[in-house]
């Protein structure tokens, strides 16, 4: 029987633009079991990424609670929510986000060293989980001479590397060619497999979306339409 | 971890923040180099006042004035069962003011007389002869003196010549009269200050008990030498407190107003000076801003990992008080070759006119003291100046650097 990783109630978020409320979420409900992979989509603007940022605790909802594993995360410390969030969560953004001064090797290394393993295992681990993603001789490549994919998958690689038991992607094949898009799906659907983690992904990329458990798609702050693959 | 990211976005040669901590540093060090410099001039400035003050008045003058003291070793005696330290030298002199006449000018001077067999082991005038040789036994037997050298080139002596010195008596009986003695010059002294080198003249101190119709024994005053100048200060204060017979003056007396604008002036130019670090952290604080939005998508990637808030915005006190420290190393670079410069234009003697600067010679120096504040000083602005931009990230959301993906 399987349990539920994650889950939110009733989520509302109102931003303040120009003096006026603008409200993006109207009360989502969201569910993740462990070792699923459901993918979100959904048009520009709808509120897919606000979700995911809320569901990673990076936002907080204006109404609504975050539920991990039972324990309602909602109003944790920063202090907690960093915690749990090296702990718990992988991230991977549309534009990979790497650190530019920082090579494929050190950018995978940093959770580790947020958390404080030595730097000899942490470089271990990093190298390992850089060679299963087939960047064995990109270890010491800055992000400027990785390829668009490469550095995507070393995203990936660090949203790994403390093997979380979920994994939050936005748009993470948003900049890549039909190629390294599937690539990339195979990829995240390998990690499902292999270490059991819960993968969401927020996309426009229907195709994409096709490899993951469920679909759902979001359209004006709400759920619109509800598939399973 | 914070601070390899801190120094790794620091010296990568990528990004505008790198140009403004390459301004910050540069704006830094200059106000750090002027801060150094100048405190260095008045470290200066002071040394060489006190050398003076050391080698021609000692640390320390006791007399019984206005009566002589007529036996020395009595007299040392009897102060060392009064005053809490022993350990002195001491030596007998004899001093008053006269006038020198010579090629028909005349000058007031003051006249020293000083024991040939213990004048050295409180004085150091000796090395301040400039032509000459210092032998005050020859001074005695041959009348000789010794006179400042800005007295000599205003009267264009040379050695050997002969200056007549003059001393008034006011005598209840027959009214003013005087004695004439002539000298011969046997050396002339660099004293270090523009006032004595043009008011001094220095002779054996039996030639200056004849000249000033001293008895055989008598004497001014003694002049003492402790191991530490400082002591000489606290004797002083157990004379005063004890009301002990004795009227002493220290070294510090006697440039009591100078010693004292220099102490403040030293506090009144150091806080002044800061203003220049203010202004080079104003960079800092610039810089550090424009980090904060250049980095912003870094920052919140870093709290997705799981820093936290407070680590984050600590990499930005981080960053500053690097450059706070790389600053401060480059401001004494550039203080230590501003200061060899000046050294060497001082030498020249242009720029340091003695009748201005009271002193013949000036080298500048870092006073270790004085790098210790002026790093505290720097260290402290340079953290006030990243609390700000610190704040700033440590209130952004997780979210706002992706906000716009």
């Amino acid at each position: 029987m399987t349990e539920t990783l994650l889950k939110a109630v009733g989520i509302k978020k109102t931003f303040l633009r120009d003096q006026q409320r603008l409200q993006i979420l109207h009360g989502l409900d969201f569910e993740i079991q462990q070792g699923e992979s459901v993918a979100i989509v959904g048009g520009s603007g709808t509120g897919k990424s606000t979700l995911l940022q809320i569901l990673g605790t990076l936002d907080s909802p204006t109404e609504g609670e975050v539920f991990f594993k039972d324990q309602n995360v909602t109003h944790w410390s920063d202090q907690k929510l960093a915690e749990f969030r090296n702990q718990n969560l992988g991230f991977v953004f549309q534009f990979h986000h790497l650190l530019q001064e920082f090579t494929a090797l050190e950018n995978v290394m940093i959770p580790c060293l947020i958390q404080k393993m030595p730097n000899g295992l942490a470089k271990a681990k990093a190298s390992y989980v850089l060679a299963e993603l087939g960047l064995k001789d990109r270890l010491d490549h800055f992000p400027s001479q990785l390829s668009g994919g490469e550095q995507q998958r070393v995203a990936i690689a660090r949203s790994v590397v403390l093997k979380p038991a979920l994994i939050l992607a936005d748009e993470p094949t948003g900049n890549l060619d039909a190629k390294n898009t599937k690539q990339i799906q195979k990829v995240f659907l390998e990690l499902v497999e292999s270490f059991g983690a819960s993968v969401v992904v927020v996309t426009h990329d229907r195709d994409f979306a096709s490899g993951f458990n469920r679909i759902l798609e979001l359209k004006d702050g709400l759920w619109d339409h509800l598939s399973f693959a | 971890m914070i601070y390899w990211y801190a120094s790794r976005t620091l010296t990568t040669t990528r990004g505008l923040f790198n140009l403004s901590t390459l301004l910050s540093l540069v704006s830094l060090a200059i106000g750090i180099a002027t801060l150094i410099t100048v405190m260095a001039l008045v470290s200066g400035y002071e040394k060489a006042l006190k050398a003076s003050v050391f080698d021609v008045v000692g640390h320390m003058l006791v007399t019984k004035a206005p009566i002589p003291i007529y036996n020395v070793e009595d007299e040392v005696k009897n102060l060392k069962q009064k005053i809490s330290i022993q350990d002195f030298s001491y030596s007998p002199y004899v001093q008053k003011e006269a006038l020198v006449v010579s090629r028909g000018k005349i000058q007031g001077v003051i006249v020293e007389g000083l024991d040939v067999n213990s004048y050295a082991s409180v004085s150091n005038i000796n090395r301040r002869i400039v032509s000459g040789v210092m032998d005050l036994a020859k001074a005695a037997n041959d009348s000789g003196i010794y006179v400042g050298k800005g007295l000599g080139e205003e009267f264009k002596l040379k050695l050997n010549d002969t200056i007549n010195v003059v001393v008034p008596f006011s005598d209840y009986n027959f009214g003013i009269r005087r004695t004439v003695q002539p000298f011969k010059i046997l050396g002339f002294l660099d004293l270090g200050k523009y006032e004595y080198n043009n008011r001094y003249v220095l002779t054996e101190i039996t030639n200056a008990r004849k000249l000033f119709e001293f008895s055989d024994s008598a004497s001014t005053g003694l002049r003492l030498k402790f191991n530490d100048p400082k002591l000489a200060l606290k004797i002083q204060n157990e004379i005063i407190d004890k009301n002990l017979p004795y009227s002493a003056q220290t070294w510090k007396d006697t440039n009591l107003s100078l010693f004292e604008a220099i102490k403040i002036e030293r506090v009144i130019i150091f806080f002044i000076l800061c203003i220049m670090i203010v202004i080079g952290a104003f960079n800092l604080s610039t810089g550090l801003f424009l980090s904060v939005y250049k980095k912003t998508a870094d920052m919140s990637v870093l709290r997705s990992l799981g820093l936290q808030a407070r680590h984050v915005a600590s990499i930005f006190i981080i960053q500053g008080l690097i450059i706070g420290v790389v600053g401060f190393i480059f401001g004494i670079a550039l203080g230590y070759l501003m200061l060899q410069i000046l050294n060497f234009v001082l030498a020249s003697g242009l720029f340091l006119p003695p009748e201005v600067y009271k002193l013949n010679a000036l080298v500048l120096e870092m006073n270790p003291k004085d790098l210790i504040f002026i790093f505290l000083a720097a260290m402290a602005i340079c953290l006030v100046a990243t609390i700000s931009p610190a704040l700033k990230i440590y209130k952004l959301k997780p979210s706002e650097g992706l906000r716009y993906d």
